[in-house]
């Protein structure tokens, strides 16, 4: 990394994360969607990405009109937002002593040191587990969420709450290493009958659906538009099943790592997603058994979605790293 | 002999006089000013084009017998003519919407668009906010309120007011930007369904909101505009009504001290020095002034006032829009926030329009130029038609900025008036219960028939 100084005055964000297919497009996804929002707050924002990204991300980062850096300098009046599982503690104090205003979005607890300007944990419940004395945004009240989705959550709370399942939306992320889709929906497939369900995942399986509709998406610029129409989301237990319950949407989730699974329990206990187990243990079986089970008290995560989330918290957490 | 006084010879004062006169022997009309009539006098350029000051569109109240008043003229069929949709419409973010006056949301950036469509549907609760910024920010959302209210504020109060401090009831309502049109036409009629999203999710259509009456029974207002006239012509006709009846009607002059008993007026003293006795006083004038001629306290607060400036300007070909009666515009890229169109209201076709700004009095004056310059931008004059004749009218105190300390010194001073004298009424844009002149007449109306009954 090669860092230079030089003087300016008008205030600057860069967001320091990767995106490529090893590395997904989570980190990026949320960046962006916290970009978007100061942009919305900025009257001319200056908003920047830099980090490793695949032409595929740096189209997305492009898509929003943000552009992406190839050095880090200019630390005057700049904050840079790091979201990456891979920092390591000097590279982070050298942002730092560069002078760059320092945000971390921090998931597990590995990035809580005190020269931090703002640490970010946005998880649910992280103001009781994450412990720090630095600034901090924690829980769900600054969870960031795109434009689209805050439109959604307006939407579902101000008109009736639709009972029925007619659409189910099976999303379980940039790579389904398990194969879990297709086990979801032939389980799906012994439970409904005669409704839709739309999978979206690249890979674009066989799949043998006998009683209901199918539709594959094997790419979408914004997931956002087919939750829209749906009325269950079975996701894979990372952010969609946050988004899914932001926007009053019942969901379950099949967690493809332990770490998910952690989150994934932590949301079931508060009713803000069902927990259908581990993607490496899952059995069409085991799913249509949760599934029917999840399905008999599903509206009791309505109440939750509405009480827990909060229509403003991707508003919190720009305001909060603008001021830094 | 049963006497009473009418103080301003506004249209509620000169209306407040005949509804009197039906009930009163004498009835004594006291203008401080040169003529009746105030800001609804019209005003001429060195051609003879005659303008309004400011959009000035008389519209029936439902109430027979103040229509009658109001509309019942002779040769009304030549002079007036009669409609019953008024014709509006604004510009925003660079276009112009002729359907309604209601802010088009969708015309923003699609980012601040959803993010503002998620936060407008998720307050749903009746706002208690007591200043506007608070209000609106509860109501429409924060990001609608800095994109889309914010600007019309700061066109209307300067950028630089502390918004905090404007009280809830502001031009900001009455002019219709605590409202947006969002959605599409179907979902804006199931969300409005909802009562507080209706008071903020305006219909996308004029004919909508026309629908909407009629289905709930509401009476349709009639709207009238002289043929070849400007508005000052209904103060002539509502003059000789109220001079025909008998109501004598003396300007230049004051009241200078108020006398009571056990509560009641019993006469008042003019700056000319006569003293009359009286039975009832309609007090259609600020009520500071009553208040000093009684000697009562004053709860004193001297508000910031904006001066307008009205562009009059009448050009060689007609302008780009031959369907609005008057528009308005949001846009912040022009300060020019309401405009009279003369050929859509009137027969006589002048090309004549009023442009409205409102500034502080220590900014330098908007020119004929600037406005003119504005108009051409928004598209609204050909870019080959010419100014034949114009000029700039500027009215210094005109536009208090409505603060929360304004509002109570209003309602403060009110109280202190009703429940000293037990026999004056006080017209309800004076009193702080209402703004807009038809609801002015109806509050009037009111106030002297539960006062004669």
């Amino acid at each position: 990394m090669k860092i230079s100084i030089t003087m300016r005055t008008e205030a600057k964000y860069i967001f320091y994360c990767n995106a490529s297919k090893s590395t997904g497009l989570g980190h990026l996804s949320r960046s962006l969607n916290i970009a978007r929002q100061i942009s919305v707050l900025s009257n001319s924002p200056k908003v920047y990405f830099y980090g490793n990204y695949d032409l595929f991300a740096e189209q997305k980062i492009c898509f929003y009109s943000f552009k992406v850096l190839k050095e880090l300098r200019d630390a005057e009046n700049t904050t840079i937002i790091c979201d990456s599982y891979d920092f390591s503690q000097q590279h982070l104090l050298n942002l730092k002593r560069a002078g760059f205003k320092l945000c971390v979005i921090d998931d597990f607890n590995q990035y809580n040191f005190d020269f931090v300007n703002l640490l970010i944990n946005f998880r649910l419940n992280a103001d009781s587990f994450y412990q720090t004395t630095n600034p901090s945004c924690l829980g769900v009240n600054y969870f960031s969420f795109s434009p689209e989705l805050v439109a959604l959550r307006g939407e579902k709370l101000a008109l009736p709450y639709k009972n029925e399942i007619e659409k189910v939306l099976i999303f379980i992320g940039g790579y389904d290493a398990f194969g879990v889709g297709v086990k979801v929906i032939a389980a799906l497939d012994q439970v409904f009958t005669g409704i839709d369900f739309t999978l979206i995942d690249k890979q674009k399986p066989q799949l043998n659906v006998e009683n209901n509709k199918v539709e594959i998406v094997g790419f979408t610029e914004d997931i956002s538009s087919y939750f829209t129409d749906s009325d269950l989301i079975i996701s894979g237990g990372g952010l969609t099943k946050y988004e899914a319950g932001f926007c009053l949407i019942p969901n379950c989730s099949i967690s493809q790592t332990r770490e998910q699974h952690q989150d994934t329990l932590e949301l079931a206990k508060n009713n803000l997603t069902y927990d259908l187990g581990l993607a490496e243990d899952a059995s069409v079986d085991k799913l249509n058994q949760g599934i029917t089970s999840f399905i008999k008290q599903k509206t009791k995560q309505v109440n939750s979605f509405v009480e827990t989330y909060n229509t403003y918290s991707t508003r919190n957490l720009a305001l909060e790293i603008m001021k830094v | 002999m049963k006497t009473c006084i009418v103080v301003g010879g506004g249209v509620c004062g000169l209306t407040a006089s005949i509804l009197l006169k039906k009930r009163y022997d004498r009835v004594l009309l006291v203008e401080q000013g040169t003529a009746v009539g105030g800001l609804l006098s019209s005003v001429k350029d060195d051609k003879g084009n005659i303008y309004d000051q400011g959009t000035h569109i008389p519209v029936t109240t439902g109430i027979q017998e103040v229509d009658d008043i109001l509309f019942n003229f002779e040769n009304n069929e030549i002079q007036w003519h009669q409609f019953q949709r008024l014709e509006t419409g604004n510009y925003f973010a660079g276009s112009w919407d002729l359907e309604t006056q209601t802010i088009d949301a969708r015309k923003l950036n699609k980012d601040v668009y959803h993010i503002g469509i998620g936060e407008f549907l998720s307050s749903v609760l009746p706002s208690s906010a007591i200043d506007i910024e608070t209000y609106l920010e509860e109501t429409l959302g924060p990001t609608f309120y800095e994109n889309l209210a914010m600007p019309v504020i700061n066109k209307l109060y300067g950028k630089d007011v502390d918004k905090k401090r404007l009280s809830t009831s502001t031009s900001i309502n009455y002019f219709g930007a605590n409202r947006i049109k969002a959605f599409d036409e179907n979902l804006t009629r199931i969300l409005k369904q909802h009562p507080e999203i209706d008071k903020k999710l305006g219909f996308h259509k004029s004919s909508e909101y026309d629908t909407y009456l009629k289905e709930n029974n509401f009476s349709m207002p009639y709207y009238f505009y002289p043929n070849t006239d400007g508005v000052q012509l209904w103060i002539s006709e509502l003059l000789n009504k109220a001079q025909a009846l008998g109501v004598e009607i003396i300007t230049n002059t004051q009241v200078k001290k108020i006398f009571e008993s056990n509560g009641k007026i019993d006469s008042v003293e003019l700056s000319n020095s006569d003293v009359i006795n009286t039975e009832l006083v309609f007090w259609s004038a600020p009520p500071v002034f009553a208040l000093h001629a009684g000697e009562l306290p004053i709860h004193s607060y001297r508000p910031t006032f904006r001066t307008a400036y009205i562009l009059h300007a009448t050009f060689d070909k007609p302008l780009n829009n031959n369907k609005s009666h008057y528009l308005w515009n949001w846009d912040p890229s022009s300060e020019i926030f309401r405009i009279t169109l003369y050929d859509n209201l009137r027969t006589e076709k002048t090309h004549s329009v009023s442009a409205e700004v409102l500034r502080d009095k220590s900014e330098a004056e908007f020119t004929l130029n600037e406005g003119v310059e504005d108009l051409r931008n928004m598209g609204l004059v050909a870019e080959d038609a010419s100014i034949e004749s114009g000029f700039v009218q500027q009215i210094e105190n005109t536009f208090p900025v409505p603060t929360k300390e304004f509002a109570e010194a209003t309602e403060v001073n009110y109280q202190t008036l009703t429940s000293a004298y037990s026999n004056i009424l006080v017209s309800g844009r004076f009193s702080g219960r209402c703004w807009l002149l038809h609801d002015v007449l109806r509050f009037a109306y009111e106030d002297i028939n539960n006062y004669a009954n």
